[in-house]
């Protein structure tokens, strides 16, 4: 609680004022054009520790297998299919090559980090 | 003007001069040759044009060791100084490669604490470019101090200023935790790298042989080890994108994110999200998709967008307003929770509430990553970042459950119970305890005991449909209160245009504390 003095037409009011919260801080507008619209094509290559591989992303269940050994793969292209917590996702390849070696069978069972498919 | 003041203002304009040259032709042109722009370049990028006033630009450093009294130059390897984004102010500090490597010595530091200091009392944010050998060695502890004095303020200034990171040099060792206190760290692919011991050290001391790109190059920090959050290309495009970020941030804790119209109506209706969801329960889809149809037109900007891909944490605009998303993402790990995502949506959940904007939740988790992994990883520890960054963030937060909510997952994804202000459901949404097979094997587990082979599997599966019916459905929690309404997936732009209309007068008063002590 503050006082203050206020003086109107020459009348002197004492008022005590509470301050009951944060004002809204004022708000900057900004028009649509001045919106910056960012390009975010950045390189999605993967980063790989294992080398020419794809491995199991979690645990689950392989259920379809979409290529065979000596077919061409390309980035973004799925290889297998894996049943995990109810949801059957595709298992993308992040990279472009030739298949060496399938090391699944369908309705293997695989846990995060096994070995699906090797590249030559 | 007498012929003597016109000397000295003549010798003012001849020092400045000097100090642009940073470290002289040559080492601009080596700058260059790297695909690198020169501190200064980086700066009038970043800046709209003619607004950058640089400060201190006379410094030098104080060192007499090692020969160092014939090498100095103006600015110490550093420039500084503030400017506008957008029309709004900010600060920034810019590291020269080109003056003895960018190296940081003890004036060096003073100088970007100077802004930093300045930054703090003014309410901008701080964006600090880094380009550096590292601690100017031939200064010793001073420069180890002028490190330690920039970590203190990365720390104190948090939640008061944002903070933003742009690697696009080296920046090894004791130098990588000023990016890794600060809000977000940009890194440009093919010239930024960052590691606490460099590749030679490894080599000496594991025998390992690893590239230092290979170790801690931008590619390693957005996919693997989630240390930072935008990779660009080139210089040019990462500055771009840190003016695209400061678009969905305010300057300071006191201030709201700019009000951009970006022309979308609020009113729209969008056909599109009726359709998202695959008719087959067991089929995933794409998060985005629903993201798109919910947010304004012309503006996404997602965080550590290849790390830890099961959740999205982005920026968006409703109706204008710059809104933080939190998102599971059905596509990978089945979009379930794990040690990663947590971390990622913890640290983006308290940013958000630091600087007032609201967060919109996405729900579709199946639940906790299962495995030996992920326990002994720490998802106990880790997964209660998400609990409690949700349960302390006071500003606005409405959650949309998509499809599948289930057990502490579904907690951890901002419940009534962790303080949303509105949760909404599609009709398509799933809300139990555990998902219908798992709850049936224990509560009917006498029962199917009793019973073999396919009778048993017939009765099980009976089971399971009757469970669904009753449960996994959004009707038995909007019952009890556990969701405000269930709406048509159609009208959830609207539904949340409306809902932070409503929640802009929040207010929220907590017991006074020092501070809380949040799981790490």
């Amino acid at each position: 609680m503050r006082r203050f003095r206020v003086e109107i037409d020459g009348k002197v009011f004492e008022v005590k004022v509470e301050e009951v919260g944060s004002e809204e801080p004022p708000e900057v507008k900004l028009v649509a054009s001045e919106a910056p619209r960012v390009e975010t094509n950045i390189s999605k290559q993967k980063v790989k520790a294992e080398g020419n591989i794809i491995v199991a992303p979690m645990m689950g269940t392989i259920i379809d297998i979409f290529v065979k050994p000596g077919d061409k793969v390309k980035e973004g292209q799925p290889v297998a299919k894996l049943e995990a917590m109810k949801l059957e996702m595709d298992i993308v390849s992040d990279l472009r090559g030739k298949v060496a070696e399938v090391h699944v069978k369908k309705g293997a069972s695989v846990q995060s980090g096994d070995l699906i498919i090797s590249f030559e | 003007m007498g012929a003597q003041q016109g000397d000295k203002i003549e010798q003012l304009h001849e020092r400045r001069r000097r100090a642009r040259e940073g470290g002289g032709p040559k080492k601009i042109e080596s700058q260059h040759k790297k695909g690198k722009l020169t501190a200064r370049e980086r700066i009038d990028i970043l800046l709209d044009p003619n607004t950058f006033v640089e400060l201190d630009p006379f410094v030098e450093h104080r060192c007499n060791e090692f020969g160092m009294e014939k090498n100095r130059l103006l600015g110490d390897g550093v420039v500084t100084g503030y400017g506008e984004v957008n029309g709004r102010k900010v600060a920034v500090f810019s590291q020269d490669f080109t003056v003895i490597g960018g190296s940081l010595g003890e004036m060096h530091a003073k100088k970007i604490c100077s802004i930093m200091d300045l930054a703090a009392k003014t309410g901008i944010p701080t964006i600090g470019i880094d380009d550096s050998g590292g601690a100017r060695i031939q200064e010793g502890l001073d420069a180890l101090s002028g490190y330690g004095q920039i970590f203190y303020r990365n720390s104190v200034y948090s939640g008061v200023i944002p903070q933003i990171s742009v690697v696009m040099g080296p920046c090894a060792g004791g130098a990588v935790y000023s990016p890794a206190l600060t809000d977000f760290t940009f890194m440009v692919e093919g010239s930024g790298l960052m590691f606490i011991t460099g590749p030679r050290v490894i080599k000496a001391v594991t025998g390992e042989e690893v590239s230092p790109e290979q170790l801690g190059g931008g590619r390693v920090h957005s996919q693997i080890s989630g240390n930072i959050d935008f990779l660009a290309n080139d210089d040019e495009q990462c500055l771009k994108m840190v003016r695209g970020l400061l678009s969905y941030l305010p300057s300071n804790n006191l201030d709201q994110a700019p009000l951009i119209d970006m022309g979308d109506s609020p009113d729209r209706w969008d056909e599109k999200l009726s359709t998202i969801i695959p008719e087959n329960p067991r089929r995933p889809y794409d998060m985005k998709d629903v993201i798109i149809g919910i947010m304004d037109r012309g503006g996404m900007m997602e965080s550590k967008a290849e790390f830890a891909k099961n959740i999205i944490t982005a920026f968006a605009r409703l109706n204008g307003r710059a809104v933080g998303i939190i998102a599971n993402q059905p596509q990978f790990l089945a979009g379930a929770l794990d040690v990663n995502c947590s971390d990622k949506a913890s640290r983006f959940i308290r940013f958000c509430d630091s600087f007032n904007i609201p967060l919109v939740n996405l729900v579709d988790v199946p639940g906790y990553l299962p495995g030996v992994e992920q326990e002994y990883a720490g998802i106990i520890r880790h997964g209660a970042k998400m609990l409690y960054s949700y349960s302390e963030a006071t500003v606005p937060k409405i959650t949309v459950i998509t499809r599948k909510a289930y057990g502490g997952s579904y907690l951890a994804m901002c419940s009534k119970d962790l303080g949303a202000d509105l949760v909404y459901a599609w009709p398509t949404a799933e809300l139990a305890v555990m998902g219908p097979e798992g709850a049936v094997d224990i509560v009917s587990r006498k029962e199917l005991e009793g019973l073999e082979g396919e009778e048993k599997m017939k009765r099980r599966t009976e089971l399971i449909d009757e469970y669904r019916e009753k449960f996994a459905n959004p009707y038995y929690g909007s019952s009890r209160l556990h969701i405000d309404d269930v709406i048509d997936p159609r009208e959830t732009r609207i539904r949340l245009i409306r809902g932070f209309d409503l929640l802009r007068g929040k207010r929220v008063s907590r017991i006074k504390k020092k501070h809380g002590n949040m799981p790490l």
